[in-house]
């Protein structure tokens, strides 16, 4: 139940990145990525934007689901109507790393494709969103600047931590 | 994951040999060379003794190997609606008789035969390793060392009862002009190869076309009293005959008429590693080309062609035809479904008819495989036929029908076998259903056959067999077949079927796959750069994890070249621990090369090895310089791209033997 999530601009370069993992079911919030496959992450990610440019196209939703799997790994993706795409890689831990959530198993972390956890990443991702556009209104903010504001970076573990 | 939007269903109504393949090491074509019929060769031992005066201590089969490998000329194939086709690109596989039988219950024999299919790749990669000479390699083509372990991986499919491929077609029955009662000797062959401990298993059916040859020395024998001889073979045994002639000397190399027989492609990977470790042991070389007379190796070709085109595919084409009638089609009709239905109830029959199929399932309970009489079997080898002789539709259908009967008897091999066989049958032929449902029917047989061989027979070559092959297929037919592709690479990479070697190979398929996928329009929506470039980083992980530096190297040449691709900036430059990864890969590999790299110095300006293996093999045999246990080519012997995909060993100069000393063979 680890998630790593980014913030990615039209130039495929990461505007925002935050690893986390599960609040629910006593999970303490960190994430559970192992040591040595953590450096794929980025990859991963990198990667499904090739998924994501060709279903951007079929559907004129924001909200694009999961996208793609890689392993034990899926994507969400949330693109927004600037060519921005908020994605969330997450992670099940099906080992007995976890501390008592891997026992539930209809929870979110461990079903990354459950209709629940649908909803609950669509519900982060949009409270995100809308930190996003109030962060992008800045005047001091150009298009593909990193964002370094640390009240967005609040709110967003603040939603990963209600939703996720 | 929704399919592919913008890939097109290339292939529609086109069977995938029309795309048209010509790199002898495309897979489509090492498939397509590897189910081939099996020509079986017994000999008498005055033959041996002739062939071995020539220096082929291995008898007449090591002579005729690497002629069978492909046929000279056109070959024209009848399928079962009557019409004619002709292949440039037929090719047989000789076997000696009785080899390769593998029994029905085997325990861990397929895990061997992978291990060893590994090994061998491993010793060509590490050579390659130890001759890196810090060159450009050009990087289009499938990698040889892929094609290797394909090749090698197909090249010794076992004589085993749940496929009939490594059946023998044919039997060459062959004796000299030395022997003193030929025809004596003749029946003495045939009897040997059918009763006695020689024969065949039950399990194979008897009934092969038996290809007397009477070898005529040249050089010691009466020409007329062959012919003679050769006239009274032809009544006794009617046209299935022929008269080679051959000349008993040893051809050396400086003879103006001698031309080196090429190695051939199809060895097994046990012989490969046996070949290997003896002239490792060796000390000095000799050079293990051997060389034939031009005479003789037009002779052996005509022969060759002569049989196959006159014999064995005329008979192959009238079974095919025999048996479709009497048995499939019954199965096929109205009348043909309710029979399977009726087969459940009846109880253990006891009636092999041809006409009650009551029998299967009582005799592959009590034995353990189907035997040659039972329709089963009969159809199993139809389809094989059918598949030999390019005939998908045929083959695809029958495997179908094959497919339900297995798996209501429970004969999990021959059912993961069936299930195999359709889903390639399927992918290599011409489809007019689109590709969805289309690769749904394929990812479903192929479910079940990789279930029946990984989980039920703990058979680890079938199922990596079943699922390459068909990767490399999907990949081919394009669009979201690519996608269906990498996921069965993934399987196979989560499963960890494959040894070090075989997971790197894989992993740069996988990148290879994605680059095959083209989009469309201007920003090309719908490709797979990113995706590939990703899969080229894990494997060039993957390689410098076993060492392997210059594959290490090549394959982050492909990701950088992909991410170049890309319109935005820099691929992954932009994060950061990726890109720390990446400049952590690239110290690794130069650390790597260059303590390898060191002691070569003094030849830097050694001959082109490496980008050899992929340059066309015309120029490799104008090479001067005949680097020594590099593949060999023969001009004119038809080799076919032989060189290109067995990797030269150890490619050094002969005048710098001295130099290098016990380190330069590994």
């Amino acid at each position: 139940m680890s998630y790593y999530f980014a913030v990615i601009g039209t130039q495929d370069n990461p505007l925002f990145e935050y690893e986390f993992g599960t609040s629910k079911q006593g999970g303490d919030g960190q994430s559970r990525f192992s040591a040595e496959t953590r450096h794929l992450n980025q990859f991963i990610l990198h990667s499904s934007l090739d998924i994501v440019e060709e279903v951007q196209w079929t559907t004129g939703q924001l909200y694009l689901k999961a996208i793609d799997k890689f392993f034990n790994n899926y994507v969400s993706c949330f693109i927004t109507g600037g060519n921005v795409k908020f994605l969330l890689l997450h992670q099940p831990l099906n080992t007995a790393g976890g501390t008592g959530a891997t026992r539930n198993s209809t929870s979110i972390a461990a079903n990354p494709t459950s209709p629940q956890t649908e909803e609950a990443v669509k519900n982060f991702f949009t409270e995100v969103y809308e930190n996003y556009v109030k962060a992008i209104m800045s005047p001091f903010y150009n298009t593909n600047m990193e964002i370094k504001s640390p009240v967005f970076r609040a709110r967003v573990v603040a939603a990963g931590r209600k939703y996720l | 994951m929704a399919g592919s939007v913008f890939g097109g269903a290339p292939g529609l109504g086109k069977s995938l040999l029309d795309s048209g393949t010509d790199s002898p090491s495309d897979p489509l074509n090492l498939i397509l060379k590897s189910f081939v019929p099996h020509i079986s060769i017994y000999g008498s031992p005055d033959v041996d003794e002739l062939v071995g005066e020539k220096g082929f201590r291995g008898g007449l089969w090591e002579l005729l190997r690497p002629f069978g490998e492909r046929i000279q000329g056109k070959v024209t194939i009848r399928d079962s609606n009557g019409a004619a086709r002709s292949w440039e690109d037929f090719a047989v596989r000789f076997t000696r008789f009785g080899e390769g039988v593998e029994e029905p219950s085997p325990t861990e024999k397929s895990a061997d035969a992978v291990v060893q299919v590994e090994r061998v790749v491993e010793r060509h990669l590490r050579y390659a390793e130890d001759s890196y000479m810090g060159l450009e390699e050009e990087a289009e083509a499938t990698s040889p060392y892929y094609a290797l372990y394909l090749r090698r991986l197909l090249s010794g499919i076992p004589l085993a009862s749940h496929e009939s491929f490594a059946h023998p077609v044919a039997c060459v029955i062959a004796i000299s002009s030395r022997c003193e009662a030929p025809i004596e000797a003749l029946r003495r062959l045939y009897a040997e190869t059918t009763q006695g401990d020689k024969k065949l298993p039950v399990w194979v059916d008897g009934e092969y076309l038996r290809y007397y040859v009477l070898v005529h020395d040249e050089e010691k024998s009466d020409i007329t009293k062959s012919m003679a001889l050769f006239d009274q073979m032809k009544r006794h045994f009617g046209l299935h005959c022929h008269l080679l002639r051959i000349r008993s000397s040893e051809a050396a190399e400086t003879d103006d008429d001698s031309i080196p027989l090429p190695r051939s492609d199809w060895m097994t990977p046990a012989e490969e590693l046996a070949d290997i470790e003896r002239s490792d042991r060796q000390e000095d070389f000799e050079d293990p080309t051997r060389h034939i007379f031009g005479s003789d190796a037009t002779a052996i070709r005509t022969f060759v062609r002569e049989m196959v085109t006159q014999s064995v595919i005329p008979t192959m084409e009238r079974n095919v035809s025999l048996w479709n009638d009497q048995v499939a089609s019954r199965r096929r009709g109205l009348s043909g479904r309710f029979m399977s239905l009726s087969k459940r109830f009846t109880f253990g029959g006891s009636s092999r008819s041809s006409i009650t199929p009551g029998s299967g399932s009582t005799n592959y309970d009590a034995l353990g495989f189907y035997r040659p009489e039972t329709p089963e079997a009969i159809m199993r080898r139809l389809a094989d036929f059918a598949f030999m002789l390019r005939d998908w539709k045929l083959a695809m259908s029958t495997y179908d029908l094959l497919r339900t009967d297995f798996q209501n008897d429970k004969a999990w091999r021959y059912h993961a076998a069936a299930n195999e066989m359709a889903a390639l049958a399927l992918l290599i032929m011409p489809q007019n259903m689109s590709s969805k449902t289309r690769i749904e029917t394929i990812n479903q047989m192929l479910e079940q056959a990789f279930y029946s061989y990984h989980t039920r027979c703990s058979s680890l070559y079938g199922a990596i067999r079943c699922t390459i092959l068909a990767l490399e297929l999907l990949r081919l037919r394009g669009g979201s077949g690519i996608d269906e592709a990498v996921r069965w690479g993934i399987r196979v990479l989560e499963a960890r079927l494959m040894g070090p070697v075989g997971d790197a190979l894989l992993r740069e398929r996988m990148a290879i796959c994605y680059a095959s996928k083209s989009g469309a329009g201007s920003q090309a929506w719908g490709s797979r750069r990113r995706k590939s470039a990703m899969w080229s980083v894990l494997s060039a992980e993957a390689w410098i994890v076993q060492a392997k530096y210059v594959q290490g190297q090549r394959c982050l040449k492909d990701a950088r070249k992909m991410y170049a691709l890309l319109p935005g900036e820099c691929g992954v430059q932009k994060f950061g621990v990726a890109s720390d990864f990446l400049a952590h890969l690239n110290d690794q590999l130069k650390e790597g090369l260059r303590v390898e790299y060191a002691p070569r110095e003094d030849e830097s300006d050694e001959e082109e090895e490496e980008p050899e293996l992929l340059v066309d093999e015309e120029s490799e045999t104008l090479d001067a310089r005949k680097a020594r246990r590099t593949s060999l080519i023969a001009p004119g012997a038809g080799g076919g791209g032989a060189a290109l995909e067995t990797a030269p060993l150890t490619p050094m100069k002969p005048g710098l033997e001295e130099e290098k000393g016990p380190d330069g063979f590994g």
